[in-house]
């Protein structure tokens, strides 16, 4: 063992990845030794003939930056980051960037890498260390410690440049708000969206009899049928009727309070109070246990631990309805079974699921931010075709997201469920300790419950004390 | 001077100060490679991290001195005292079934036999998969449901624990998966062995001596210096444990998996608090000095090098 | 072997003694490579599934009909062709580097004294108690400033300076070697250089085949180093590749693929121990000289 363990130190500390440096090597060798040798530096006037716009005025939406700017000889050249997926969409991404440097071909040239997602993080943190960030790169909530820092570019006037950014029947622009960090300023531009949703197998509800789920459904409703389609065969289940699946993280189970006029902390942005003993939310959090403990229609923690890892219950055929992420399509499409999917059920009334952005981000000290902000908005508008085309990422812009041929290849329930993104709100947490308040506190905690080791209202009086006493901190 | 039995020319002959000094010049020429990478590579990152550990850095912005405060801190971390007790448990159970499994496979696998060389591939095999992968596949085979350890037990008519999400059973599992890669500390065991002579149970088989007293009068002295390698590395490794459970449990649940080395990596990458990762690394750096120094102080006592064995044939 | 002058029952007679104990002797082993296979026949079957066989339960043991084809998948979605010869690189040079340097450096620690040698290897072996995670930090920055990154400097030309681990390893068995076939040669003139190369590295040969192959191991398998330092898919090695099929948060892991490209990159380790295997047999000391 000494040999295996001895070696994991080092190529353990796993995470990231470098980009910056080559490009500037390469393409600006003097704005690259200034980046090295200064602080991070405000954008420079890299390119100050990049005229930053002059749509052709027969240029319909679909050309958002403008014609390129007029440059001389090189392109300006930046770094994109995006993590892996899996092969498939990973080589989506890298036809993403060939599309576009063909597209801005001896204007904007973007070297876009891939990076395992742990490593991600690491690597961008690393080459902001060096003081050569990554020019453009996807945002995920860690991203916030970047804004926090001071890192991310303000992107409120390059977006204000694209007239489709506009247009509120094409784009959640209320939701946008969640990424004002600074409650006026945009610091992200969305280019897709996640939801989360009720699966369910259509071969249990046939064999059964009843009627599928759909937007009407409430968690009672849920329950009523999750007892009829529960299956005991001697002492043991061989049909569950429903799992919480991932209700059972934090920014899942959190719907039931948002529904019910609560939530579990004061504001998403820069929360200063904790307060997931709401009775409102403990009441979720209680209805959530019950279906294992006392109503058992759904399995236990031995069972669950099944789910917790890299399989699902689900996928066997042996559960009815899990409630889960959109992303989770892409883990059932090769089910030997018929599944469909609706939009979460109703609590007391009412839905307020939580949604997420995917989107990108650009570096404050980039040195060809004109580059990153055309990768960003063209992704979210011109781009958003080929993503409909690849079915891999659901398009933000609602034109691509109806179209008939993106639902076409999709599960039938699938745009109901999208629609409630304009009753959502975002499933994050944005603080500097986010990371902490979510690892060591809230889901350590939430797993108690859900092994039955805590009672909901105990274990949201603890993450209470705990986070509280952590944002106190500062 | 850690050992006192060094393995140098006999200090009967007499020495002159001028090929003393010649020795310890050829002996810096043989060390240079090792004293330069020293200087290159490490020194100067190892001298950054221990200043590091003094301040507050969080990667994106500069560093601020702070003093004491990381390990202020740390002495208040339930958490810290939680991952202490997680490594300490991990060591002192899987650093010694370590080494006697090495050690008696290794045994075992020296055996002059047909089919030995198949055996020996088959052991090692675990130890040339990846980190990565060995523990995606180990993480697969311990689920509650579908894993084949716990069909396994079904057979048996044992009903398996939900190995990886509880508790109490999260560790055991990342031990047995330590185990399951005891194949390095074989080969290096395996190694050791090829170098006692055979004579030496010949003579003893002679006397009358049976295979219990050959290993412990001949084996376990003559491969001393081999266990107390990889006691020392057992050790410094064990401390330092991460890929699995970083890959396997992500430190749950609970925090039963936290391991020292993968609270340092939270801090530091996950929570952007590098200066507190690093004050926990020098925290861990003395704690395995001491246990190293401890091993190099007893092995007076236990392990024997060559001169010695010549005393006892002379 | 000694004649025997009265012949005991077979079964205590020495001959039948030592096939009683290598019956038990295989037997013990038998079982334990069961154990020690079963992972791997899991990981082989499940690379021979269907994705929607993978999460059967109970578990498919044997996929019909299996799925070979995985193994196209796995090799081509990827360009694994790239990774290798990047792989056969840095391996090479690496194992090179580390052979040299920890067998020379190694023989001073062991044999020569100078003043401070043991103080200096216990710096050596402090290196190896730091957790890697705080030191990177550092020493990124350092290969950045020199412009290092995107090359593959920094995970070759370390090995040239010797590892602590090998150098400790190889200390631990020089220290075995007998001064007299030192002495010997000493006498027949041949200085310390000429005595580490033709008398403790021929007699060295199991250590230094077992550093070969755990280096090999070690830098085949090192995930993170050419992650970190090497920001090019085209510059990535096998063991980053594997990675490719692990998922994302929000994506699930492809398993069969995932299986698939594990099982095919164990292959050139698992060759090159099996021809190290010859090193192993011969002990490090000639049998006869110690008589």
């Amino acid at each position: 063992m000494s040999l295996r363990d001895d070696d994991q130190p080092q190529r353990l500390s796993r995470r990231s990845f470098l980009r910056g440096v080559a490009f500037g090597a390469a393409a600006l060798a003097a704005g690259a030794l200034a980046a090295c040798g200064g602080a991070t530096t405000p954008p420079p006037a890299a390119a100050p003939t990049a005229a930053p716009d002059a749509a052709p005025a027969e240029a319909p939406a679909e050309v958002p930056t403008a014609a390129p700017p007029v440059t001389s000889g090189e392109p300006m050249k930046i770094t994109g980051m995006m993590w892996n997926n899996s092969p498939v969409l990973d080589e989506n991404f890298m036809l993403r960037a060939q599309m576009f440097n063909e597209k801005y071909a001896g204007t904007y040239e973007i070297d876009l890498q891939l990076m395992p997602y742990g490593d991600y993080w690491t690597k961008l943190d690393l080459q902001y260390a060096a003081k050569t960030p990554i020019d453009v790169y996807m945002w995920d909530v860690q991203a916030y410690s970047h804004y926090k820092a001071g890192l991310l570019r303000n992107l409120q006037d390059d977006v204000a440049l694209v007239p489709d950014f506009a247009d509120a029947s094409q784009y959640p622009l209320e939701q946008y708000n969640y990424w004002r960090f600074d409650g006026a300023n945009l610091y992200g531009v969305p280019e897709n969206l996640q939801m989360m949703a009720l699966y369910y197998n259509k071969d249990i509800f046939d064999k059964a009899g009843i009627a599928y789920p759909d937007a009407t459904w409430t968690y009672d409703k849920v329950l009523e049928v999750a007892k009829e389609l529960t299956i005991v065969e001697g002492d043991e289940v061989v049909q569950w009727g429903f799992d919480k699946g991932a209700l059972g993280a934090w920014w899942g189970s959190q719907t039931f309070g948002w529904a019910a006029g609560a939530g579990y902390y004061d504001r998403i942005i820069e929360p200063t109070k904790f307060t997931v003993s709401d009775e409102r939310n403990v009441a979720g959090l209680q209805w959530l246990q019950d279906l294992v403990y006392v109503q058992k229609v759904a399995p236990d923690a031995t069972q669950a631990a099944a789910i917790a890892q890299d399989v699902s219950l689900f996928q066997t055929g042996k559960l009815a309805m899990v409630a889960d992420g959109t992303w989770y399509m892409s883990s059932n499409a090769d089910s030997s079974f018929q599944w469909d999917m609706a939009p979460l059920p109703l609590w007391q009334g009412k839905r307020v699921p939580p949604f997420w952005f995917g989107g990108w981000v650009i570096a404050q000290g980039s040195q060809a931010p004109e580059a990153a902000v055309a990768w960003a908005t063209w992704s979210a508008t011109e781009y958003q075709k080929e993503l409909a085309v690849n079915r891999d990422w659901i398009p933000i812009r609602k034109a691509e997201r109806d179209s008939q041929e993106y639902l076409s290849g999709l599960p039938s329930g699938f745009k109901s469920v999208v629609d409630t993104v304009t009753d959502a709100r975002i499933g994050d947490l944005y603080h500097g300790s986010a990371a902490q308040l979510v690892n060591e506190i809230m889901g350590p905690t939430f797993d108690q419950v859900w092994s039955n080791a805590m009672t909901p209202a105990d274990a949201a009086a603890e993450i209470d004390a705990k986070a509280n006493e952590l944002l106190a901190k500062g | 001077m850690i050992e006192s039995n060094r393995a140098a020319p006999p200090a009967t002959s007499p020495r002159r100060r001028s090929v003393r000094q010649r020795e310890a010049l050829h002996g810096y020429v043989f060390m240079a490679p090792a004293i330069l990478g020293l200087l290159l590579f490490t020194l100067g990152p190892v001298i950054a991290s221990l200043a590091l550990s003094f301040t507050d850095y969080g990667l994106l912005t500069d560093p601020e001195w702070v003093g004491l405060e990381n390990y202020r801190d740390m002495i208040g971390e339930e958490l810290f005292w939680q991952a202490l007790r997680v490594s300490t448990t991990y060591s002192l159970v899987s650093v010694p079934l370590g080494l006697v499994a090495g050690l008696g496979l290794a045994v075992l696998l020296n055996r002059r036999m047909r089919g030995v060389t198949l055996f020996r591939s088959i052991y090692y095999l675990p130890t040339v998969i990846s980190g990565v992968g060995v523990a995606m596949l180990w993480r697969w085979l311990f689920n509650a449901e579908f894993g084949i350890i716990n069909v396994l037990l079904g057979f048996i008519g044992i009903e398996g624990p939900a190995w990886l999400t509880n508790e109490r059973w999260a560790l055991p599992a990342l031990i047995i998966t330590s185990l399951w890669g005891v194949g390095s500390t074989t080969l290096i065991f395996l190694a050791g062995l090829q170098g006692i002579p055979g004579e030496l149970y010949e003579a003893a088989e002679m006397d009358g001596a049976g295979q219990l007293r050959q290993f412990r009068h001949i084996t376990l002295p003559l491969i001393s210096h081999v266990t107390f390698f990889n006691l020392v590395l057992g050790i410094i490794g064990a401390l330092q444990v991460f890929t699995d459970a970083f890959v396997i449990t992500r430190g749950g649940p609970n925090h039963a998996t936290l391991f020292l080395a993968l609270y340092l990596y939270n801090h530091a990458f996950k929570y952007l608090n590098m200066g507190y990762a690093a004050a926990i690394a020098w925290v861990m750096f003395i704690i395995v000095m001491l246990l190293t120094l401890l091993v190099f102080r007893s092995s007076a006592l236990w392990v024997f090098y060559e001169q010695e064995r010549q005393g006892k044939n002379a | 072997m000694t004649t025997q002058r009265f012949r005991p029952p077979w079964w205590r007679s020495r001959r039948g003694q030592d096939a009683l104990t290598t019956a038990a002797v295989r037997l013990v082993l038998s079982a334990g490579a069961v154990i020690i296979l079963l992972p791997f026949f899991w990981m082989i079957s499940t690379s021979l599934k269907q994705p929607a066989e993978v999460y059967l339960s109970p578990p498919i043991w044997i996929p019909s009909p299996p799925q070979f084809e995985n193994y196209v998948t796995a090799l081509t979605r990827v360009r694994f062709h790239i990774y290798a010869l990047n792989t056969a690189i840095i391996v090479s040079t690496v194992m090179l580097g580390t052979m040299l340097s920890c067998s020379f450096a190694a023989y001073g620690f062991a044999r020569l004294r100078a003043p401070g040698r043991d103080l200096i290897f216990m710096l050596v072996l402090a290196t190896l108690m730091l957790p890697g995670a705080v030191t990177l930090v550092p020493t990124y920055l350092m290969f950045n400033a020199i412009g290092w990154i995107n090359t593959f400097l920094p995970l070759i030309v370390p090995a040239y300076f010797g590892s602590a681990f090998f150098i400790f390893m190889l200390r631990q068995f020089y220290l075995t070697i007998p001064v007299e076939l030192e002495e010997a040669a000493r006498i027949d003139g041949a200085g310390v250089y000429r005595i580490w190369w033709s008398i403790i590295v021929p007699l060295s040969r199991p250590v230094l085949a077992t550093v070969a192959v755990f280096t090999f191991v070690g830098t085949y398998n090192d995930f993170f180093n050419p992650l970190i330092y090497l920001s090019r898919d085209e510059q990535r090695t096998i063991a980053v590749a594997l990675s490719y099929f692990s998922g994302s948060p929000r994506i699930g892991p492809q398993m069969h693929l995932m299986m698939a490209a594990v099982a095919a990159s164990i292959v050139p380790p698992m060759v090159l121990f099996l021809g190290a295997q010859r090193y192993f047999v011969r002990g490090i000391v000639l049998s006869g000289i110690k008589g």
